[in-house]
């Protein structure tokens, strides 16, 4: 167990939390390595579905992180993504998916080492956890 | 892009610069934009939240229509555009010729680190032994001599400050791809020595910004730079940064405390003798900031802000202050501290004050923030003296009044021309841009190049993937060949990989154009770090291969995330990457504008010197709106001179056509491509076909029954004060005390806002009143004085000639009392502390602005209003003239409240936005654009609903949803919402997604 190393897909949008990763690259912070980026171009176009497969196949953890409130390229689509992670939060449980595993944070442009900190805790939070099992397998 | 126009010089590539430049470039002007500094930005690189927002949202600036000509990345990056060349470190030396046709001579700084080769990999800087002040940071922490200007800015190649560097060449020696070239040692050529370049342009716009005024300079200095505790604003600003020298968190500086009480004091270095003007935006960054602070703080910490007049004057500022106070707790003191002492005992900061009634009210806090006040921009007096533009007193760029027939081809954008706001700047902006682009225009074609066609590559869409994977191999990581090698072969798409050394360098770039050159391939995929850098490369790989930018694709494998995981998710991209083939709807080259006032007929002509056709629709018999009962603004300009002039140019141009007594009926289409039709003369209906429309419906006088208004002729309004001085029928001679009361009705729960211009108005008045009749007692009670900008000279001035100003608040509102010999007004006077009582033969009432209802007109173009029923912008700051649509723009009192040259001024900002849409004639739909399956859609609308662009419609007839693909931003809300996969987005597909997310575990 100790040699858990989770594997987190994180949702971020192209306009902020993106930069933001970009940034924790540029200015050498370090985060690990569990992450997988998937740039999505706004955090309003997360559906629902992604989060679910992300599970089934196997991820331990899945962020979704966009542009703070107001901030939104797109007026309102991080708006949109907060509704659907409080909806997702509601029925993960019966895909037997502790809702822990699912984050949602707000990392704007020039929020790099706020973007290494939530790696960070996420990575220690789900080690604590151990790996997602889903006792559910469906096929999307 | 539209039509080849030209080219544009925009000096300065800060926010004014960026609109500027995208406004020519994207109606097709060539444009060169040029910067100073080795970064773009300016002032907002170091900014991160502005109000009222407390956020960002520069990237709302970007292009709409042709979304692919631009790098779709945040604009605090750096901006990518096909039609802009960025040259940085470059200033203007010289100018000659004449509008239309200038030559110009640009001078760029010597480079020690080559632009091409290095790759920010920050090795130079970690063996630099020489510690400097970080710039970036005001000096509040360090960083080496050589260093990264901007830690966010793409491209990111480090400098070397040479005023420190005491070259000692370990940076030389390090340096993996041989980028640095430090003089010396007898070599005293540069290996990129400064250079001078001759281009020709039709125009120069001139976005220089500011400067802050240097508080150590001063008479009065408050400690500022002997107190660490002391910060300036803008200090402030990167201490909250995430990038700043404390990493975001808020610390004193000079020991690292958490501090528990902060005071402001506003107008350091603004309305004083030095200085008269005011600064405008320092209030309002003030407020911005304590209120971060309280809500970081969680309210921990105390904020006071001392200050003389609290400036909220534009629309949501005055609401904005209200929360600050009422909801965060935000505490103003109206009170001009003079001086800052170190407190021995507590080691924190002493306040001394002087407090309105004359006590010392003293105040020990641990963190002084000073409000500095705006300066000319460094190069302004040389960029006058090379263009010839005058500077105004204060040296900032005279702006005149018009703009029209001054004979040249050179403008002021954005603060250069006096301290604005990042809305008005962009607004201003947008102006200088229309300016410019009548000049160019005009000139027509001083450069042959044609438009490339862009739809005529080999048509691979219908071919199934054919990979080629480029691998950047980077000599200072480790051999990642074999592992991709080894994953292509698992994948059958992929036919082929080849390793190119350092495509980062200019070198390996083209040595990777030249392999790939005539390669089948239909499908690119280049794996490399910081895939930002390359994305303007795309035309090149496309030219190189006569392949649609649509198959190329990039994946950053220099993140630190498994490369396995990497490529795999790239290919998986790349796989079903596809352009839409739909065409976008054409544009209709026609601009409606509806209302024919000073704003509307600005704006018609605007769109007109652009070559399109403008049609005003005015409900009243005749055009001019307010401008027909202005007599002079407060500088003396004519306005009767301003309106004949104006009305002449319209209806003299061939461009404009005007129906006066017509009424907009209904609207239909969007942005693009609208079909309006409207009701001359109470029954002849006309329909004309547009592209976009302008709203200049203007505002009006508030009607008031405040004060004895109504009862008495001696209480009037600013307007009927006004026409009765134009006309004569006013004496100010004969009077001896005239009471101006401001705010009536104004800045209370029943109207919020502040209509800005009343002050503005009263100062006037009471000049004029002054200067006929020197003896005349003139007494104004106001709450605050919004005399923001160079207005205040007035205030001063009206002081000076013995203006009385008495300041009332809410609570203790001014009563008039009607007398036999006219009206009595009592009011308390706060400094006395006691009740005064004026006799007076005039009471003068500034009842503010309302706007003319719109709701209906705005709701048929699928735009808005705001809580106080003026038309809805997008974005305060960053779109500050057009609604979400993109179609549908808005100048003048129909914005908000705004004197003359300011709705002049966003007339102008509107016509540039409708220009801009429609001179963009987009070869085909953007790369991310929602379509539609219909054989799987329901009909249930959700994704109507959820559309902010109103790009999704019903069409009734054909029972289908339709897709505007120049409305539709690619958000993909549509695709979220849709429970059958029927709304997608392109590039975004369900099975992408879902094969990238497989891919990545």
């Amino acid at each position: 167990m100790d040699n858990f190393e989770p594997t987190i897909i994180a949702f971020v949008c192209n306009w902020c939390t993106y930069t933001a990763a970009d940034l924790a690259g540029t200015s050498r912070q370090k985060y690990p390595p569990n992450v997988r980026l998937i740039r999505v171009m706004c955090t309003g176009m997360v559906d629902p579905k992604y989060v679910v497969k992300a599970f089934l196949s196997g991820a331990d953890a899945v962020l979704v992180s966009g542009c703070h409130p107001g901030d939104c390229h797109y007026i309102n689509g991080n708006y949109k993504a907060r509704r659907r992670v409080r909806l997702l939060h509601g029925i993960l449980g019966r895909f037997g998916i502790d809702r822990e595993r699912l984050r949602l944070t707000w990392i704007g442009a020039s929020d790099g080492i706020e973007f290494a900190k939530v790696i960070h805790a996420m990575v220690a939070e789900i080690k604590a956890l151990g790996p997602a099992v889903s006792d559910m397998k469906l096929v999307i | 892009m539209g039509e080849k126009q030209g080219r544009a010089l925009v000096v300065g590539a800060g926010i004014s610069g960026i609109r500027s430049a995208l406004d020519l470039a994207e109606t097709g002007c060539d444009v060169t934009l040029i910067d100073a500094a080795p970064h773009m930005g300016g002032v907002l690189s170091k900014l991160e939240y502005q109000f009222p927002s407390d956020g960002c949202g520069m990237c709302r600036m970007l292009p709409m229509a042709d979304r692919d000509t631009c790098l779709q990345a945040c604009l605090r990056k750096g901006l990518v555009h096909g039609g802009i060349d960025l040259m940085l470190s470059t200033s203007l030396k010289g100018l000659e010729g004449e509008p239309g046709k200038y030559r110009v001579t640009l001078e760029t700084e010597p480079c020690i680190i080559d632009p091409n080769l290095c790759t920010g990999c920050n090795r130079c800087s970690e063996v630099c032994p020489v510690t400097i002040p970080d710039p970036f940071n005001q000096g509040l922490s360090t960083t080496k001599a050589v260093h990264l200007p901007v830690p966010h800015a793409i491209p990111n190649i480090y400098t070397i400050d040479m005023d420190h560097c005491t070259l000692c060449g370990e940076c030389e020696t390090v340096c993996p791809f041989g980028a640095i070239y430090l003089p010396g040692d007898g070599r005293l050529e540069l290996k990129i020595p400064r250079t001078l370049v001759e281009m020709d342009v039709g125009a120069v716009v001139l976005a220089c910004g500011i400067d802050y005024y240097d508080p150590t300079t001063g008479i009065n200095t408050f400690g500022y730079k002997e107190l660490k505790d002391v910060v300036s604003n803008i200090e402030l600003e990167r201490i909250l940064s995430g990038t700043g020298p404390f990493k975001g968190s808020l610390e004193r500086p000079s020991d690292g405390r958490v501090p528990s009480r902060m005071a402001w004091i506003q107008c350091v270095g603004s309305r004083d003798l030095e200085f008269p003007a005011c600064s405008s935006v320092c209030c309002m960054i003030a407020l911005k900031e304590a209120v971060l602070v309280r809500k970081r703080s969680g309210g921990t910490i105390e904020t006071v802000i001392y200050y003389m007049d609290m400036r909220c004057f534009s629309k949501e500022f005055e609401a904005y202050r209200r929360r600050a106070e009422n909801k965060y707790g935000v505490i103003l003191k109206r009170a001009r501290p003079h001086s800052v002492r170190h407190d021995r005992n507590t080691g924190g900061l002493w306040l001394y004050i002087t407090g309105d009634s004359g006590v010392r009210e003293d105040e020990a806090f641990d963190m002084v923030v000073l409000s500095l006040g705006q300066r000319p921009g460094k190069s302004v007096k040389d960029l006058a003296k090379i263009t010839g533009i005058g500077l105004n007193p204060l040296g900032f760029f005279e702006a005149p009044l018009s703009g029209v027939g001054d004979n040249t081809g050179v403008f002021a954008a954005g603060s250069a021309s006096g301290l604005k706001d990042i809305g008005e700047s962009v607004i201003h902006s947008s102006s200088a841009s229309a300016m410019a682009l009548k000049v160019i225009h005009g000139a027509k074609k001083i450069t042959d190049e044609e438009t490339e066609p862009l739809n005529g590559f080999r048509d691979v869409s219908t071919q199934v993937p054919d990979i080629g994977v480029v691998l950047c191999q980077c000599p200072n990581g480790p051999d990642i060949e074999p592992q991709v090698k080894s994953i292509g072969a698992n994948d059958v798409h992929v036919s082929g990989i080849m390793a190119m050394d350092r495509i980062c360098t200019r070198e390996g770039w083209d040595g990777m154009l030249e392999a790939l050159a005539g390669k089948p391939f239909n499908r690119i995929l280049v794996l490399a770090c910081s895939p930002q850098l390359f994305l303007d490369k795309k035309a090149a790989i496309s030219k190189a291969m006569d392949l649609d930018p649509a198959y190329i694709d990039f994946a950053d494998i220099g993140k630190g995330e498994p490369l396995a995981s990497t490529v795999k998710m790239g290919l998986a991209r790349i796989r079903y990457a596809d352009r839409l083939n739909s065409m976008a709807s054409t544009m209709v080259p026609k601009v409606l504008v509806v209302g024919g006032g000073l704003g509307g007929m600005t704006a018609a002509l605007s769109v007109a010197d652009s070559g399109f056709e403008a049609v005003i629709v005015e409900k009243e018999p005749r055009l001019g709106g307010n401008l027909v009962w202005l007599d002079k603004d407060i500088t003396g300009y004519d306005f009767g001179r301003l309106l004949d002039n104006t009305c002449q140019q319209v209806e003299n141009h061939p461009g404009i056509r005007v129906f006066t007594n017509a009424v907009v009926e209904d609207s239909r289409g969007g942005p693009g491509n609208y079909t309006t039709t409207f009701k001359v003369g109470g029954n002849d209906s006309k329909r004309i076909g547009h592209g976009a429309v302008i709203l200049a419906t203007g505002g009006r006088e508030a009607e008031t029954t405040a004060y004895g208004y109504g009862t008495s002729d001696a209480v009037k309004t600013n307007l009927e004060v006004e026409q009765a001085l134009k006309a004569g029928t006013m004496d100010p001679g004969d009077m001896n005390v005239v009471v101006m009361i401001q705010c009536v009705d104004s800045r209370c729960d029943t109207r919020e806002y502040c209509s800005r211009i009343c002050c503005k108005s009263s100062l006037k008045h009471a000049l004029e009143m002054k200067r006929i009749n020197p003896d005349l007692g003139v007494y104004v009670l106001y709450r605050e004085m919004m005399s923001y900008g160079f207005s205040e000279i007035y205030f001063k001035e009206a002081r000076e000639r013995g203006v009385i100003f008495i300041r009332y608040s809410l609570e203790q509102k001014p009563q008039v009392i009607s007398g036999t010999d006219g009206p009595v007004v009592k009011v308390h006077e706060p400094i006395l502390n006691r009740t005064m009582e004026i006799r007076s033969d005039l009471v003068v009432l500034a009842t503010g602005i309302l706007p003319s209802a719109i709701q209906s007109l705005a709701a048929l173009f699928d735009a808005g209003v705001d809580d106080y029923s003026f038309f809805k912008e997008a974005d305060s700051k960053w779109r500050p003239v057009d609604a979400v649509n993109g179609g549908v723009f808005a100048c003048g009192l129909a914005l908000g409240p705004r004197d003359t040259k300011e709705s002049m001024a966003s007339a102008r900002a509107a016509a540039m936005g409708a220009v801009r849409l429609i001179s963009s004639r987009p070869a085909g739909v953007s790369l991310v654009t929602a379509g539609i399956k219909h054989s799987l859609c329901i009909l249930c609308e959700r994704c109507i609903g959820s559309c902010v662009y109103g790009a999704r419609t019903l069409d009734p007839d054909a029972g289908k949803i339709r897709i505007d693909p120049v409305a539709c931003q690619g958000c993909g809300s549509c695709a979220a919402v849709c429970t059958n996969s029927a709304a997608f987005v392109n590039n975004y597909l369900d099975q992408q997604m879902l094969e990238i997310i497989d891919a990545a575990i």
